[in-house]
């Protein structure tokens, strides 16, 4: 009588399979529990790392890894970035063309609407403060040439506005003693305000006293947002 | 073996050219603290021009001069700057700086301060000249159209001349060293000298870099961006400036009573001498094989490549200025109204040209030198 040796076969045909599957299975998950970190660590270079490093290597290895998770915990020195100050604008240009439904720009549209929500309650008028003369001065020493030719050519000079306390700054080198947010214009006695003029000329400015020369407003960047001075720019050439 | 002897005439060639081209300056320019300019032909001592000193109560400083393919361009302390024909001597040009038109706007504060141009050359670069003046105002000037391309104003007294290092104009201030745009006249950057440490002379430029020398005798050595490269502090106070420093590929030299020899790359002192205990000054310090020539009121010194004093010659009559080397001689101007050259082993002393103005009331004793 014969027998049937392939239904046994069979049956352990499919144990081998089924067994080099778990077998399988357990490598895979070792390797991508013990072996695969990340992208950077791929398999093939975690084997390499173990055939190439010497103990040296795996003990500076090791703490570099101890470094990085610590330093990701560390939060310490994290900076958050603020809202960027936003120039003053006169909404009464737009107020008519508002009320007539007339086609107005979407980013003045925009800008008109991020402006109404601007927060003003907390600025505080300066007591100490640039004249006019010294802000000129600030700006002409700023600017050299540019805005003196400026000022010469227009015959022009400058007035500033409601001046706010600003927050003061801190640098490496010379300590601030006062700061105040103001708007400035350019006036001459034949068109009155002119504004800016032109670049380089801004319409808003910080001016800062340093503790090294306390008697003297320097020009810099302005530092928050102010309401539109009107009073100062009521006549508008 | 052919070719490797064509090769050792050929260098041998060249050297000599090298050495021919060095030795081979002709003309030798001079001006002085009572400010006449002198150009002399160094091969047989004659004058060849003079350009008379004008206004001599205020022009009572050594000012400097540049000089171009055709013109020895030269500063006067009260504002002059004028063009010669470095061949004639002949006035070409002429402008007097005075305090801009829009200072006004600037209002720094120099009431008390007479208008005068100190320590300047002025700088030619690319057909305008550039200075500064004690009113704080930096300038640039169009030779061709005497047109003011810029100015930059400052709130200090500027007591030394602009340098011109790529497309800046570096300028030493009290207590800071400015850059400018040299096209433009806007201020590209700025830093602080330490508080401890000003520097008000003129700085000094040296393979693209720079050296400064505070009051209180501390050499920097830094980048145009205001990286320091190094910095050494000699430890005994002494009059040391600038005007006597010099800078040769391995090291630097200055000092006043003690001359200190750091070397360029390291920063680290080589050695210091002390020239003289007192009563003396020295004036001026020059290259030479294997050491330094120096210049005192009273003599003049040979030093080694390690600073010992290999020769001397005391001088009979107290020396003026600097010490300028060309041809293998050295240079030098004493109060007696002499010029003398003497060679590099301070044996031969000969009478190069007499009569130089020597003005009694000048306030520094100085020259200016400059051979081609």
């Amino acid at each position: 009588m014969e027998k049937i040796p392939v239904k046994k076969s069979k049956a352990k045909k499919v144990l081998k399979i089924v067994g080099l599957f778990i077998l399988l299975l357990i490598v895979v998950a070792g390797v991508t529990e013990y072996i695969y970190r990340n992208d950077v660590e791929t398999p093939l270079y975690k084997v390499q790392q173990y055939l190439t490093y010497s103990k040296e290597d795996w003990a500076n290895y090791e703490n570099n890894k101890r470094l990085i998770a610590e330093s990701a915990k560390d939060t310490t020195n994290v900076d958050y970035a603020t809202a960027a100050p936003q120039s003053p604008i006169d909404t009464t240009m737009w107020e008519n063309a508002i009320k007539n439904k007339d086609y107005i720009p979407e980013s003045v549209m925009e800008d008109i609407i991020n402006y109404k929500k601007r927060d003003f309650s907390k600025l505080q008028v300066a007591e100490e403060k640039p004249t006019d003369q010294e802000a000129q001065e600030a700006i002409v020493r700023n600017y050299q040439n540019e805005v003196a030719s400026l000022l010469k050519q227009y015959k022009a000079t400058i007035k500033i506005g409601v001046c706010y306390t600003a927050p003061l700054q801190q640098s490496e080198g010379d300590r601030e003693i006062a700061r105040v947010t103001a708007m400035v214009s350019a006036f001459n006695k034949e068109r009155g305000n002119l504004g800016n003029i032109q670049a380089p000329l801004n319409v808003i400015y910080d001016f800062v006293k340093y503790q090294s020369d306390p008697n003297t407003w320097h020009l810099a960047d302005f530092s928050q947002s102010i309401p539109y001075d009107y009073v100062l720019n009521k006549d508008r050439w | 073996m052919v070719k490797l002897l064509t090769l050792v005439l050929l260098c041998a060639t060249l050297l000599s050219c090298k050495k021919k081209s060095e030795n081979d300056k002709s003309i030798l320019y001079l001006t002085t603290s009572a400010n006449d300019v002198y150009a002399f032909n160094l091969k047989d001592k004659k004058l060849l021009w003079h350009a008379d000193s004008f206004n001599q109560i205020e022009n009572d400083e050594v000012n400097f001069f540049t000089v171009d393919d055709k013109h020895l361009i030269k500063a006067y302390i009260d504002g002059s700057i004028i063009q010669y024909d470095k061949k004639t001597g002949n006035k070409v040009w002429e402008i007097k700086d005075t305090v801009s038109s829009d200072a006004d706007l600037y209002n720094y504060n120099f009431t008390d301060v007479a208008f005068r141009l100190f320590y300047q050359y002025p700088l030619v670069v690319n057909g305008n000249i550039i200075f500064a003046n004690s009113h704080g105002e930096i300038k640039s000037i169009n030779i061709a159209t005497k047109k003011v391309n810029w100015v930059y104003h400052n709130p200090n007294i500027i007591y030394s001349s602009p340098k011109v290092v790529k497309n800046l104009v570096l300028v030493s201030l009290n207590g800071s060293m400015i850059a400018i745009d040299i096209k433009t006249g806007k201020k590209v950057s700025s830093v602080n000298y330490d508080e401890n440490e000003p520097v008000t002379g003129e700085m000094m430029i040296d393979g693209g870099n720079i050296f400064t020398l505070s009051q209180n005798n501390l050499l920097s050595y830094f980048t145009p961006e205001y990286n320091s490269l190094w910095d050494f502090k000699a430890d005994i106070t002494s009059q040391s400036s600038t005007h006597n420093m010099l800078i040769t590929d391995n090291a630097v030299y200055f000092g006043g009573s003690t001359l200190y020899a750091v070397d360029k790359e390291k920063g680290e002192l080589l050695w210091k001498t002390e020239l003289y205990k007192e009563d003396n000054a020295l004036l001026s310090v020059a290259e030479c094989d294997d050491g330094v020539m120096v210049s005192t009121r009273k003599e003049i010194l040979k030093l080694d490549d390690e600073g010992k004093v290999i020769a001397r010659k005391k001088l009979a009559s107290e020396a003026y200025g600097i010490l300028y080397h060309a041809n293998n001689n050295y240079y030098y101007v004493c109060q007696n109204g002499v010029m003398y050259s003497i060679d590099a082993d301070l044996k031969t002393e000969t009478v190069f040209y007499k009569g130089i103005n020597i003005d009694p009331e000048h306030r520094v004793d100085n020259t200016y030198m400059f051979a081609e």
